[in-house]
């Protein structure tokens, strides 16, 4: 018997749990907070590709998870080049250095490319 | 109890799955598209009365046609959907060999005098690209960058302010406003609700021959009374509002800012216009800031005539008038995509379905201001580049001229193939569509924004499941390749008898000029010759590279009759489309 209400307890805190995961994906009220990331180093996952509209277009890379609320992070580097002419569409990973939080809305912020991780170049 | 508990799991786990629908829903992965509704969505019926479709072919394969006893000529359109360029002509047969471009005008298997034609009659221009920068390099962050609870903009907003003709201003032309111009509204014009101010650079003014009337005309065309009679109208009804609701009233310019900026400098270098959202952020953020809605257009371009005396409709005006619609959607996709229907996480839209969506703008205006479509500039360099380069990338940083007029070529000919298949609301749907994040696909590969963004906006139109990208990129190249036969149908029709392929959105009929690519040409006259239609590769003098989407077209047998075989090797990736044309 203890154990059928441990079970029950047990079923009723996952029921909860999924119940508020769920709605929670769709809930934009709350704008995530973007600390203060500058200088930090960190090897990112996802798709290069060149966002917004010419001539202010750039190279940037949407990351598959995003970090700290941000999906997409404007490339900077020598690195940036090679990237522009072999990579574009493409699936990396990167090494990069934020160099800079996000200006604000449509604004991503903006990272240093120190490595082409994959595919290898 | 035991029953209670069964009841618990099986809530719960229907509670799983219905959250996993969401997540999948929410990823763009559901599987509905597999399933679809028994048809494939990549089937399509090809019909033409001087085209005959004779097979689709991957790898090796062996090539086969009735041509039947009239002569007809066979024609390979390859499809390079394989993820890399590929060398087409090295791998079909031994008897292709490679060209460079010093071989060019060999390889073409129509040659056409260059008198023949007429003068070119404007150089297609470009959208974007302000003078002498490669790169924007944002100013130093202020303190205040980053949170919105903070750094309210120390002025009155300016985006509401209102002005009269002779007000004076200095409007900044860069990020952190070391480069500005003093500039005086010459023109404006309202709709009862908003205005649209002309703004001319005080240096240039009088410099080039223009009256203000010029600027009346230019304003007029952009925004007066009265409804569907303007380019405001026109482009806002498919695209959307340029300004509205969001959610950062202190780094945002205000959501009720609807009056709209028009500066008119020499922007130099040959480029017509650009958009920079720079000007919707508070100049808190970047110090050039104009805080308003606001676009640039080249006032060299504008003030130039083609004969003695200066009018709207000459071609250098006609196509700025051309460039207020191009620019125009790029300030509303900023609002419309980046900021209401992506606050938080800052994704950008791709920057090819942007470019694509703004030439659209363009074709989309041309019959109801009655000046030339963007084909009459553009399908000739898309003639050159259908093979070179990928519609999906950007020209990377540093290109030269010719690369970047390729490139929105090929924006230009991939939006005139959908809009003309799909309508004008495909590109309301295309502007209705959040920024889809990417999702790592099992090989490895990605579906970018862009992508996305288009197969559901056609889903949305269709009602059905979409084509692959890939399998639009093969049908687009299709129906350029057929379009001399206005009786090709959907999807591979973009020539209609009448001149026109009309279609509605939110009761506005949207007129575009059908297409016959092998009316159009590139002038090569600086390398010694001409070419019109699409680029026909022969035998001998095949096709070098073929970029990853790019398409190709071969003349593999001219004039044959009865039954036509022949052996292929084809690229992994690559689709090879047979078709078969009566002979002329």
């Amino acid at each position: 018997m203890t154990r059928t209400w441990f079970f029950f307890g047990a079923a009723l805190v996952f029921l909860s749990v999924v119940l508020a995961i769920v709605p929670a994906r769709g809930n934009h009220e709350d704008p995530p907070s973007v600390p203060d990331e500058t200088n930090r180093t960190i090897r990112v996952r996802g798709r290069v590709a060149y966002l917004g509209n010419d001539p202010h277009s750039f190279l940037a890379i949407n990351l598959f998870e995003p970090l700290d609320g941000n999906g997409t992070f404007r490339l900077y580097g020598p690195l940036v080049d090679v990237l522009a002419r072999n990579q574009q569409q493409d699936t990396v990973t990167l090494l990069i250095k934020i160099t800079r939080e996000s200006p604000g809305p449509g604004f991503p912020p903006e990272a240093e490319v120190l490595e082409i991780v994959s595919p290898d170049e | 109890m035991r029953a209670l508990l069964r009841l618990l799991t099986i809530t719960a786990v229907a509670v799983l799955f219905v959250s996993c629908e969401m997540v999948q829903d929410l990823l763009g992965t559901s599987s509905d598209d597999a399933s679809g509704g028994g048809s494939d969505p990549n089937d399509a019926t090809f019909s033409s009365s001087l085209y005959r479709l004779e097979g689709v072919y991957e790898g090796v394969s062996t090539v086969t046609a009735d041509l039947g006893a009239s002569p007809r000529d066979v024609y390979y359109v390859f499809s390079n959907l394989s993820g890399s360029r590929v060398n087409v002509g090295d791998a079909i047969t031994e008897s292709y060999v490679l060209w460079g471009p010093n071989d060019r005008v060999q390889a073409i298997g129509q040659h056409f005098s260059p008198s023949a034609f007429p003068e070119s009659r404007y150089t297609p221009a470009i959208r974007g690209l302000p003078p002498g920068r490669s790169q924007v390099v944002p100013q130093t962050v202020r303190e205040s960058v980053g949170s919105d609870a903070v750094g309210a903009s120390s002025v009155a907003w300016r985006a509401l302010s209102s002005y009269s003709v002779g007000s004076t201003e200095r409007l900044y032309t860069n990020l952190d406003g070391s480069k500005f111009v003093e500039a005086t509204v010459r023109a404006l014009s309202s709709d009862g609700t908003r205005e649209v101010y002309i703004w001319v650079d005080d240096v240039i003014y009088n410099s080039e021959g223009l009256i203000d009337a010029a600027y009346e005309a230019l304003a007029d065309r952009f925004l007066k009374s009265g409804n569907d009679n303007d380019i405001y109208d026109w482009v806002t009804t498919i695209f959307g509002a340029p300004w509205g609701i969001h959610d950062s009233p202190v780094s945002l310019i205000p959501s009720e800012s609807d009056d709209i900026h028009i500066l008119l400098y020499d922007i130099e270098e040959g480029y017509a216009g650009y958009f920079w959202s720079k000007d919707n952020v508070a100049s808190t953020y970047y110090g050039g800031s104009n805080e308003r809605l606001m676009f640039y257009i080249d006032h060299t371009f504008f003030a130039a005539q083609d004969g003695p005396t200066w009018d709207i409709s000459d071609s250098g005006p006609a196509d700025m008038v051309s460039t207020l619609a191009h620019e125009f959607q790029h300030m509303i996709n900023f609002y419309q995509r980046e900021i209401l229907r992506d606050p938080d996480n800052y994704f950008r839209v791709d920057t090819w379905i942007n470019e694509m969506s703004s030439m659209v703008a363009e074709d989309l205006v041309a019959d109801k201001l009655a000046i030339a479509g963007p084909a009459d500039g553009r399908l000739g360099s898309y003639i050159i580049g259908a093979a070179e380069y990928r519609v999906t990338d950007r020209y990377p940083d540093g290109s030269n001229i010719n690369v970047i007029v390729t490139y929105y070529a090929l924006y230009y000919s991939f939006g005139a193939y959908l809009s003309r298949t799909y309508g004008s609301q495909l590109f309301t749907e295309i502007a209705r569509q959040p920024i889809a994040a990417p999702a790592e696909n099992i090989d490895g590969s990605s579906n970018g924004n862009g992508e996305i963004a288009l197969r559901s906006a056609i889903e949305a139109v269709t009602g059905e499941a979409a084509p692959t990208l890939d399998e639009l990129i093969r049908r687009w190249a299709i129906a350029m390749f057929v379009s001399d036969d206005p009786t090709a149908t959907v999807p591979f029709s973009i020539n209609e008898s009448d001149g026109f392929i009309s279609s509605q959105t939110n009761g506005t009929t949207y007129n575009l000029e059908s297409i016959d690519l092998h009316g159009y040409w590139n002038d090569f006259s600086a390398a010694g010759f001409s070419y019109r239609g699409p680029l026909i590769f022969v035998y001998d003098q095949a096709l070098v590279g073929l970029s990853d989407r790019g398409n190709a077209f071969f003349l593999a047998r001219e004039r044959g009759s009865n039954l036509f075989q022949e052996a292929v090797d084809i690229p992994d990736g690559v689709t090879l489309t047979v078709l078969s044309r009566e002979s002329q």
